[in-house]
């Protein structure tokens, strides 16, 4: 992974940083520079909470390269409570486990590296919502 | 209105071409399609999706060109992912039209054995959003397992009953000496067949593999009988993003091209000889056959099922074995898709014959279905 | 040198990752059968997708939940740890950038074997005592390592904590004094680019994490007037379940007041993060008034003692944290052959 282009990624890889149109209010992820609802270039950052709902999952087997190294993965689309589908790995799960409607939270992990002279690619990824008393 | 004749065509087996490169490739297919034409194109448009993510030539056209012997001419390369066959015919279509040229060459040429298969499927995984989908561990074949998860969920269809769309493109594959798998695929060859992502399968995707497809395109019909017309054509991208054909199960892309190249062709898929669809995984080709209105939404499974989709059947589709079975050759495989049905429409199947076909719907879709490109052709 | 119990904790996360192995499995494959350590030990082991730097910024976000401020008030990010993902390039900014600390706060790592969390804990206090700073946040992580095959490998766990310090007004315990003792004694290390640390082998004992230990613990009572009578609960550093219950005898502690909180059995000797997670898990369960006296241990060697009194805010904010006992229970075992995989002693390059 390019350093600059990594470093750009940074704010909606680590924080889950969006945008929302002051104008028409609608929520992105990740962060714009023009609103595709309204087309107005008057955006803010938005902080998404990290919360969602998972929506569909597989567990793969046979990864693109710079995943192979983390098979068997589950990846799924996730809902975020604020609205936004996040294409993300889930984990600290087992695959039989993964069930369709499951709360999840945003964790950060290490997505992938391309060599040990390159930057480590820190990103989201989604676990089952930590339960406690 | 004829936006076209296709004067000539020429195609590569589908396969493992261990010693040809991309441009020997496509200078073969060009080269065949070349001495069927009795004209001289002076513009060159070829479709490749992943050569330069692969470390293949980039502006490729101007290679190609230059070894069929061209000392000059205008050259093209379209890069539509998937759909660069489909691109690269229309804008073909867009050189004669405008008035630029009275004949082109079209070539669609695709070259991935080279590549390790990870690699391939990691620049297959870039036609998707990089940043946020390929970035993250998300490929086609990903992709399609979620697409298929849910449709499993949604209509409540057994998964194997996926086989059908194999099969039945196999079978066809089987009577096509230029295909990359040309054989009979049985159920229990299917089921035992490896999970690349839950639920999908290795034989629920198109073999990636290498071929080159192209046609020579002029806007003057020919002296001869033997014409084959671009009377539809339309390209629609719908925003992109995996979510939508995932859990919508809907190709709306796919949908709108084909209603506007029909429309423009003043004709109804009832009156549609044979379909060439965007197969490149079992799922797509079931969602495509939704997306045309050829089955009810749930239904293409069942449709597959029965002999409605065979050369004898009521709507004949990937009638050649489509990306499945006569092997996918991504960015190429749109111009397989139309020199296949050329071959149909000018009664030059062979065995494929549909017996007479008179028009054919022709769709290449990329970036998981958002991009679609739909030509109808006639003889 | 106390500060006159201005400071104190406000919030504080734990994190250990999911995948446990037995010290059994670990026996299995080098020693064979009969050599295991007394009792069970599980140690907590990281997934293929963790390292340090997540484990931080998960322990860091979960001491965020607790205390409920404005990043932007945090001062300083300060994680120790002996196995940084990057060798140079700072974990904390990872971590400071995670919660939103950034951009006006320091951030930097502290390296001193087993001990530079509460290193950067006495700093932060300083910095919160001082009045540089409203809130610092101090941790420590690891992902410990060990050599195949040694006595470090039935111990060495993943896991970490966060703390933030803050006012005392604001604290669910509050800094009553701390101590430090150090001296240039090379008991264990590891050398630039080695994977695995080596050691004095019983040379880490006595001359070692006892040594220092006591004599921190001893200039802490010193300074502050008070006894191991005085404390409800003592939570030393945990190479294993017997070295802090012995270091404790030796200063004059009961079995009670320490065996409640070591967790090497369960989640093994997480390096760094190893008493700061212990007294993240002690706060989970102690009651405001509470006494509790922390002594670290890093070698090279030097140790940091410490003494809190709890107070009854803990009970008011607690609940909005994640308890470490809940990463403890989701505990799934590996076999060592997982363990080879997850901890990248399978060289796939």
């Amino acid at each position: 992974m390019d350093i600059a282009r990594l470093w750009r990624q940074q704010p909606s890889n680590i924080r889950l940083l969006g945008s929302r149109c002051r104008s028409c209010g609608v929520l992105t992820f990740p962060e714009r520079v023009r609103c595709a609802e309204c087309c107005s270039s008057e955006l803010q950052a938005y902080q998404f909470k990290g919360d969602g709902e998972l929506l569909v999952a597989t567990t793969v087997y046979e990864a693109p390269r710079g995943f192979v190294d983390q098979v068997p993965y589950v990846a799924g689309l996730v809902r975020l409570v604020e609205g936004p589908i996040v294409a993300a790995m889930i984990t600290d799960i087992e695959p039989d486990k993964v069930a369709v409607g499951m709360r999840v939270e945003m964790v950060t992990r290490r997505i992938c590296s391309s060599g040990a002279d390159d930057p480590i690619v820190y990103g989201y990824k989604f676990r089952p919502v930590a339960h406690h008393d | 209105m004829d936006l076209a004749h296709l004067v000539g065509i020429g195609r590569t087996k589908a396969g493992e071409h261990w010693n040809r490169g991309l441009v020997d490739l496509a200078v073969e297919a060009g080269g065949a399609a070349l001495d069927e034409a009795a004209v001289s194109p002076t513009a060159i448009v070829v479709g490749n999706a992943l050569g330069s993510v692969l470390g293949d030539q980039r502006n490729l056209a101007v290679y190609i060109a230059a070894r069929l012997g061209y000392r000059q001419a205008e050259t093209h390369t379209v890069e539509s992912d998937e759909a660069s066959g489909g691109a690269a015919l229309r804008m073909a279509l867009a050189l004669l039209n405008a008035g630029f040229h009275e004949a082109v060459l079209v070539i669609g040429a695709e070259k991935p054995t080279d590549t390790f298969p990870d690699g391939v499927e990691a620049g297959r995984a870039n036609g998707l959003d990089v940043l946020r989908e390929a970035g993250f561990g998300f490929g086609v074949s990903v992709a399609a397992a979620l697409a298929m998860t849910n449709y499993i969920n949604t209509y409540g269809v057994d998964r194997s009953s996926f086989y059908h769309i194999s099969a039945h493109a196999h079978r066809h594959a089987a009577l096509n000496d230029l295909s990359f798998m040309s054989w009979a695929l049985s159920e229990e060859q299917y089921a035992k067949s490896p999970l690349v992502a839950d639920p999908f399968k290795v034989c629920d995707g198109a073999p990636p593999c290498d071929g080159a497809a192209a046609a020579v395109v002029t806007l003057k019909r020919p002296e001869t009988d033997q014409t084959v017309r671009v009377i539809g054509s339309a390209g629609i991208s719908i925003e992109p993003g995996i979510w939508r054909p995932v859990l919508e199960l809907k190709l709306p892309a796919a949908q709108q091209s084909a209603s506007r190249a029909l429309d423009q062709a003043g004709l109804t898929t009832k009156a549609i000889s044979l379909f060439e669809l965007h197969d490149s995984s079992t799922i797509m080709g079931a969602l495509s056959l939704e997306a045309i209105g050829l089955a009810d939404k749930g239904q293409a499974l069942k449709l597959a099922e029965g002999d409605a989709l065979s050369l004898k059947g009521a709507h004949p589709a990937w009638t050649f074995g489509g990306h499945k079975a006569r092997g996918h050759t991504l960015g190429a495989s749109g111009m397989y898709q139309i020199v296949e049905a050329a071959l149909q429409l000018r009664g030059d199947a062979g065995q494929n014959q549909v017996a007479d076909a008179r028009t054919a719907l022709v769709q290449s879709l990329g970036s998981f279905g958002s991009t679609a490109f739909t030509h109808v052709l006639s003889r | 040198m106390a500060l006159g119990s201005s400071v104190g904790v406000i919030g504080y996360g734990g994190y250990v990752p999911r995948f446990r192995i037995d010290a059994a499995e670990v026996d299995r494959v080098w020693k064979g059968p009969g050599m295991r350590p007394n009792g069970r030990v599980f140690k907590a082991v990281s997934g293929p997708d963790e390292d340090t730097i997540t484990i931080a910024i998960q322990a860091a976000r979960n001491a965020m939940k607790m205390a409920e401020i404005d990043p932007a008030d945090i001062g300083a990010v300060w994680f120790g740890t002996e196995s940084k993902p990057y060798a140079v390039k700072p974990t904390s900014t990872f971590v400071a950038d995670a919660i939103g600390a950034l951009p006006f706060s320091a951030a930097a790592d502290w390296e001193f074997a087993c001990k530079p969390g509460t290193e950067a804990m006495r700093a932060a206090a300083a910095m919160v005592g001082s009045g540089m700073s409203r809130y610092a946040m101090c941790g420590g992580a690891d992902t410990a390592q060990s050599r195949p095959g040694d006595a470090l490998e039935y111990h060495a766990g993943a896991g970490g904590a966060a703390f933030i310090m803050g006012p005392a007004d604001e604290s669910l315990a509050v800094l009553l004094g701390s101590t430090t003792y150090a001296t240039n004694t090379p008991d264990f290390f590891r050398r630039e680019g080695r994977s695995y640390p080596s050691h004095g082998q019983r040379f880490t004992g006595q001359p070692a994490y006892f040594h220092h230990i006591e004599s921190a613990v001893a200039r802490l009572f010193d300074e502050l007037k008070v006894g191991p009578e005085d404390f409800t609960y003592a939570i030393f550093h945990q190479p294993n379940y017997q070295f802090p219950l012995r270091v404790g005898k030796a200063l004059g502690f009961r079995k009670e007041q320490i065996e409640p909180f070591i967790l090497t059995n369960m989640v093994g000797n997480t390096y760094s993060g190893a008493l700061l997670l212990s007294f993240a898990y002690a706060l989970d369960k102690v009651a405001p008034g509470d006494r509790i006296l922390l002594a670290s241990y890093g070698s090279g060697a030097g140790s940091d003692a410490a003494s809190f009194l709890v107070t009854d805010r803990l009970a008011e904010v607690r609940s909005r944290g994640v308890p470490v006992q809940y990463y403890i229970d989701q505990g799934t075992p590996i076999d060592y052959a997982f363990y080879a995989r997850y901890t990248q002693k399978i060289k796939l390059t």
